[in-house]
């Protein structure tokens, strides 16, 4: 959906999904499944549990929008997206995952230089940072969060999500085969 | 600077938080450089990774979890809608009580914390018109201490119609208070959130 089509939602639905309408609230959940369920995808471990984070929050967003204050272009969007963040890191914070990092010099042994395009190098090297580094750097380098708001989010502390962020940058490095020589 | 950067000090310099040590050395060190510009280009890569699109509808899941909630909460409000407009009356009529002097102390405390639970939904009143947006986290901790204030709310009015004793009734009242103030705390912090 365009930022225009989103905007227009944002004036003309959100006042009847704010009063309980249902068919205003299922066109806030069309207008941003793709957004929440990508969100949910980079940050989560597998498909499944996104979208257990898609149904959650949703469902978090349908009670809590009549208390929705904002009003700026893209309020709702931060908004929904700061929702689905947090179910996210709510789910990896409690799900213990194997780390696969170890795993890191196979992908590099399997990896076809010549044939492969660099999106699909770094879906699989995002794929092998831990759950908590592969967040940060998610929500950092592509959403915008401040270390701040990561911090808050996580309940950790900004020094915990700028080593976080650092970390996973000499980690994408390694993998990518992106080390300088001097 | 006798050595490179390291990534948390590039990362650093991308977001404008670099020392002027480092800054200097970046524009001196090719290597350094080089490894700027590589950090720009995985970042812009990473923005440029496909959008997923949701394998299966979830929408009705959700729609019929609503529909659940809404028909237990329709039950629920045809007690607690009375029970809270009962309170706010009970609250108004024993201030006029407490105005007209001759009372015991638990009657004085029942009065002060009345007095108080009216304070407090004032306040409440201001802080909850701040127009700002409001993440997820806090709205659930909102609604859930609304949700046990309508309880609370429930409580009293009940105590009430039964003439419990001025005791159990402060009790509830105490009680009140303490969720109106954890709520009106709750709305503080969302006033002190820094939106997007």
């Amino acid at each position: 959906m365009t930022q225009l089509s989103m905007a227009a939602l944002d004036e003309l639905a959100i006042q009847r999904a704010k009063s309980g309408d249902l068919d205003a609230l299922e066109r806030i959940y069309r207008a941003y499944e793709g957004v929440v369920y990508s969100v949910a995808r980079r940050i989560c471990r597998t498909p499944e549990e996104a979208e257990e984070v898609l149904q959650e929050t949703f469902l978090e967003v349908c009670r809590s929008i009549r208390r929705f204050r904002g009003t700026a272009p893209g309020s709702l969007t931060a908004w929904v997206k700061r929702v689905a963040s947090s179910k996210a890191l709510i789910r990896i914070r409690y799900e213990k995952y194997r780390d696969t990092e170890e795993l890191v010099e196979d992908v590099k042994a399997g990896r076809k230089d010549q044939d492969v395009t660099v999106s699909i190098d770094l879906e699989t090297a995002l794929q092998q940072l831990s759950d908590t580094a592969r967040a940060v750097v998610w929500l950092h380098d592509v959403e915008g969060y401040t270390h701040e708001e990561i911090a808050e989010m996580m309940n950790k502390t900004v020094s915990f999500s700028k080593s976080q962020l650092s970390r996973a940058h000499a980690r994408l490095r390694k993998m990518l085969g992106e080390e300088v020589r001097c | 600077m006798l050595r490179h950067l390291t990534m948390s000090e590039l990362i650093a310099l991308r977001d404008n938080e670099g020392t002027v040590v480092a800054r200097e050395h970046l524009s001196s060190c090719d290597v350094c450089a080089t490894e700027f510009e590589r950090l720009h280009q995985r970042v812009a890569a990473l923005k440029s990774l496909a959008q997923f699109r949701p394998p299966r509808d979830r929408w009705e899941a959700v729609r019929s979890q609503l529909a659940g909630e809404r028909r237990r909460t329709r039950r629920w409000i045809g007690l607690s809608g009375v029970a809270a407009a009962a309170v706010i009356a009970l609250a108004v009529g024993f201030s006029q009580f407490a105005a007209q002097g001759a009372k015991t102390a638990a009657e004085q405390q029942m009065v002060d914390l009345m007095a108080e639970s009216q304070r407090l939904e004032s306040v409440l009143h201001t802080v909850g018109q701040d127009g700002r947006v409001m993440n997820g986290i806090t709205a659930a901790a909102i609604a859930d201490l609304e949700d046990r204030i309508a309880l609370i709310d429930a409580g009293i009015f009940e105590a009430q119609s039964r003439r419990y004793t001025t005791a159990d009734m402060r009790g509830l009242w105490e009680q009140r208070v303490s969720l109106m103030g954890a709520l009106v705390n709750t709305h503080v912090r969302q006033v002190g959130y820094v939106g997007f």
